[in-house]
């Protein structure tokens, strides 16, 4: 403190509560001028024990806290979940829940880049792009609605499926969007993506070098801005990605643009998955498989319209005496903004023995005051909030 | 996933030599395992996407390790959070403080044997 | 003994200049509550959403709710502030707002003071709002007040200059400080605005104003997702009222000086006006003012609703290294055109 005042330097405490830290982050900043000399963010504002809380519940009761993790990709943190269960108690899932789970998973990154986009803009001074986002979020929730009940945490996967089909009309609907969606890309792309002042305020700042990101383990659309191309759902397909082209995004000089760029991108090639995985759907459309299931009945495994791909759930599991064997499972899932790492070691109980939860966004906090450092603190907003960082997802 | 399971006195030998292939520390955990703490790296290869996992058996009546935080800058915080949570001590560690719980906080929360006495917490049991 | 005409001329000598600030005071209270609902009814369409919508037909009582709560809020000071400065710093702002009201033509005989340096006094008194903002960020005691504060200081410093010398080409076309002679120089008709002969000041003069006022994308003294809210974030209940009130009163009176001095001011963009009778081209002269008034404003809100803010030194750096040389330029351009039309 002494040595701070003779330097002429100023402290500032930007949050717990401030506009633009997305939640409850604090950052102690020595400031000179308004040149930032050094940043130590404070986290565990929003810490809610998840990891202690699963030790007293059993893995069925577990489930639907998982969706608190990260309240806006809700979809990535139960997948992780399950498929790390699934993994100890060697569940097997049935293809048309897989790619159930795949094309919500991937509408639930396109709801999750979109509202980044808005807060991020936000940031940056630009309030309309943020009612803009909101609309296209509004479909895709609107659409989970109709799936789930739920339009913020869904509580849908369960070990060895999800909980039910599509109803029906769904297809159709998320179709639809999917062609609309394109269209309303290019319009964000018409306001931000040459917009000069957009361009100056982030070209070439906050430029994270791949050396840098890999060194604090960033991953995600911020490591692939860098143009390290490191995509789960490619390098290591978990779900059915293996069986679609999963295109990279890639940008190479890993600056705030380039991570707006990279989301753009993302968004786009995941309506693309969307498509191909709605073409690529065992058994089509609900309807006809209702309607082909009512003819059939051979209870054949082999069967086009009643073997195992075709159901939802592949061994329904009874909540309360669901016993995993002893082990350790780990699954690691692309969410949208990074490696998300579920890690279950289970003792033969119905409780989980230990649940840890590894999150992209507590890495992204952690290389904020590299990428900060000597920086004007304007800068703060576009580098911060182009990380895309959810907070209650670094303090889990 | 591959295990490998090391003397907690080898780990610093042990990473450097998988540093070059294993370049991303995903993330350092620690478990209560009764007998002992064990914990558990995750290191992952960008260039192949091959994942590792590290483990090694703690005793418990004096968790310690050396750190990792020389050698990926990612396991700082990560070793943090385990000290935090389950009271493992970081050799050499540049700054081993409680990151997600108050810095007054008493006892790490996922040792087996924790109890909640915090004054704070006991709100719903007076 | 007593002289009945002279005391009433006396009492009204005494009255009259009173006059024009109760009117212009009335005319500021009305223009802001109209401009606040005003810009948020039309960023709302440009957002895609209703606006205020519950209070009164249609929302537009919304801002009379406002004011009401903002005059009845609780006025909190904290303790570590300089209570005499953290007091004045709100009149400070508002105060040569006001008087600027009185200094504008908004009809040809409705000017508070007719000044023959008026468009000297008006760019005096509005530097003067700076000064304001920064003693209203240093007594508070805050550090983001405080960079609020200096950052208007930079930002008021280094848009003066363009923004003066843009208007020294009006003063150089119209050969008179004085704001009724700038408009009847234009009088015209749309064809002889001073806008065409020093259109490149007009971009600039826009731009300035634009700063001047703290608007998208020149809202550095009060971002909020950097500063919280700048200079203001102490300020509570009627005080902050004060601070609101000169800024859109501010943003009024800009976009009147834009249209006096570019666009005719009161003046028929027809070169007639519709009406013969004398009482009617008053007020017909008050609706093309308002009219181009509010298309400027419309403009401003627009921008606000399209643009992301722009950082300190860019800020700058768009100040001196753009905006100054092309007001010089202008002011060659304008001096030359000058010249020839005088051969």
């Amino acid at each position: 403190m002494i040595e701070n005042l003779i330097k002429k330097d100023m402290l500032i405490n930007v949050g717990p509560q401030h506009p633009s830290t997305h939640g409850v982050l604090r950052l102690i900043m020595t400031l000179e001028g308004e040149i930032i000399r050094d940043t130590k963010p404070v986290i565990g504002y929003l810490h809610r024990g998840k990891e202690k809380l699963a030790e007293s519940r059993s893995y069925t009761q577990y489930l639907p806290m998982v969706d608190r993790v990260d309240y806006l990709s809700s979809f990535f943190y139960q997948a992780a979940y399950c498929y790390a269960v699934e993994e100890i108690a060697g569940l097997k899932v049935p293809k048309r829940a897989e790619y159930i789970r795949l094309i919500t998973m991937e509408f639930n990154r396109i709801a999750s880049h979109l509202l980044w986009l808005g807060s991020f803009l936000l940031d940056l001074g630009a309030t309309s792009p943020l009612f803009y986002v909101f609309r296209e979020r509004e479909e895709i929730v609107t659409l989970f609605e109709e799936l789930t009940g739920q339009r913020m945490m869904y509580n849908f996967y369960t070990f060895g499926g999800v909980k039910k089909d599509f109803p029906d009309g769904w297809i159709a609907k998320a179709l639809d969007l999917c062609k609309k969606m394109p269209a309303l890309f290019d319009e964000y792309e018409a306001i931000i993506t040459k917009n000069p002042i957009f361009l100056e305020r982030t070209k070439d700042i906050g430029v994270m070098t791949p050396k840098l990101g890999i060194d604090y383990g960033i991953t995600g659309p911020n490591i692939r801005a860098s143009g390290v191309d490191l995509d789960l759902r490619k390098s290591s397909p978990y779900s059915v990605y293996g069986e679609l082209d999963v295109k990279p995004c890639l940008a190479q000089s890993g600056d705030s643009y380039d991570r707006y760029i990279v989301r753009i991108a993302e968004m786009r090639e995941s309506i693309r998955l969307i498509e191909e995985a709605i073409e690529k759907i065992p058994g089509g459309i609900p309807e006809r498989l209702r309607v082909k299931k009512v003819n059939c009945g051979c209870n054949q495994d082999e069967c086009q319209h009643c073997g195992f791909d075709m159901q939802l759930v592949g061994k329904k599991v009874n909540p309360i005496v669901f016993k995993p064997p002893v082990g350790e499972a780990t699954s690691m899932i692309e969410s949208p903004r990074g490696i998300t790492l579920c890690y279950i070691v289970s003792n033969g109980t119905n409780k989980p023995y230990r649940v840890k939860w590894r999150t992209p966004s507590f890495s992204s906090v952690q290389v904020l005051p590299e990428l900060v450092k000597d920086k004007n603190y304007s800068d703060l907003m576009p580098i911060f909030g182009s990380l895309d960082v959810v907070l209650p997802e670094v303090d889990r | 996933m591959q295990v490998i399971e090391v003397k907690p006195e080898n780990i610093l030998e042990t990473v450097n030599s998988l540093k070059k292939e294993f370049d991303m520390l995903i993330s350092v955990l620690g478990t209560d395992m009764q007998e002992y703490y064990e914990i558990v790296y995750h290191l992952l290869s960008t260039s192949s996407s091959k994942k590792l996992m590290l483990k090694a058996k703690l005793n418990k009546n004096n968790p310690e390790i050396d750190s990792l935080s020389e050698i990926y800058s990612a396991a700082n915080w990560h070793e943090r959070e385990t000290y935090d949570l389950l009271g493992i001590n970081f050799k050499n560690h540049p700054e081993m403080e409680r990151i997600l719980l108050p810095i007054d906080w008493k006892g790490h929360p996922l040792r087996k044997n924790y109890i909640n006495n915090d004054e704070r917490l006991c709100w719903n049991e007076r | 003994m007593f002289d009945l005409s002279f005391t009433l001329n006396d009492i009204f000598a005494f009255i009259w200049p009173v006059i024009p600030f109760i009117g212009v005071a009335a005319l500021l209270v009305f223009v802001v509550i109209f401009l606040v609902l005003m810009e948020r009814k039309v960023l709302a369409w440009l957002t895609i959403r209703k606006g205020p919508n519950r209070v009164g037909p249609g929302g537009w009582l919304q801002t009379f709710a406002d004011a009401i709560k903002l005059l009845f809020k609780e006025d909190i000071m904290s303790s570590e502030t300089n209570k005499i400065l953290f007091t004045l710093a709100p009149i400070v702002v508002f105060a040569p707002v006001m008087v600027i009201y009185g200094l504008m033509p908004f009809t040809e005989h409705l000017v508070a003071i007719n000044l023959a340096v008026g468009l000297f006094l008006v760019f005096a008194l509005s530097s003067l709002t700076t000064v304001g903002i920064v003693l209203a960020g240093w007594s508070s005691n805050n550090k983001y007040s405080l960079l609020g504060g200096m950052r208007s200081a930079a930002q008021a410093i280094s848009y003066e200059i363009p923004l003066v010398i843009a208007v020294l080409s009006i003063a150089v076309l119209a050969g008179s400080l004085n704001m009724i002679d700038i408009v009847k120089a234009q009088g015209g008709g749309i064809f002889t605005w001073n806008m065409w002969p020093a259109f490149i000041g007009f971009i600039v003069l826009f731009i300035c104003c634009i700063a001047e006022v703290n608007r998208i994308p020149f809202d550095l003294p009060e971002a909020e997702s950097e500063l919280v809210s700048g200079y203001n974030t102490e300020y509570s209940g009627m005080k902050f009222a004060l601070f609101f009130l000169a800024e859109y009163a501010a943003m009024f009176i800009i976009s009147v000086l834009i249209v006096t001095l570019f666009l005719g001011g009161y003046t028929s963009p027809l070169g007639f006006y519709l009406t013969q009778i004398p009482a009617l081209i008053h007020i017909e002269q008050a609706f093309w003012l308002v009219a181009k008034v509010y298309t400027i404003i419309f403009t401003i809100i627009w921008i606000r609703a399209t643009l992301p803010r722009l950082r300190a030194d860019q800020l700058m750096a768009f100040s001196w290294k753009f905006l100054l040389p092309m007001a010089l330029g202008n002011l060659v351009i304008v001096s030359v055109i000058k010249f020839l039309g005088q051969l």
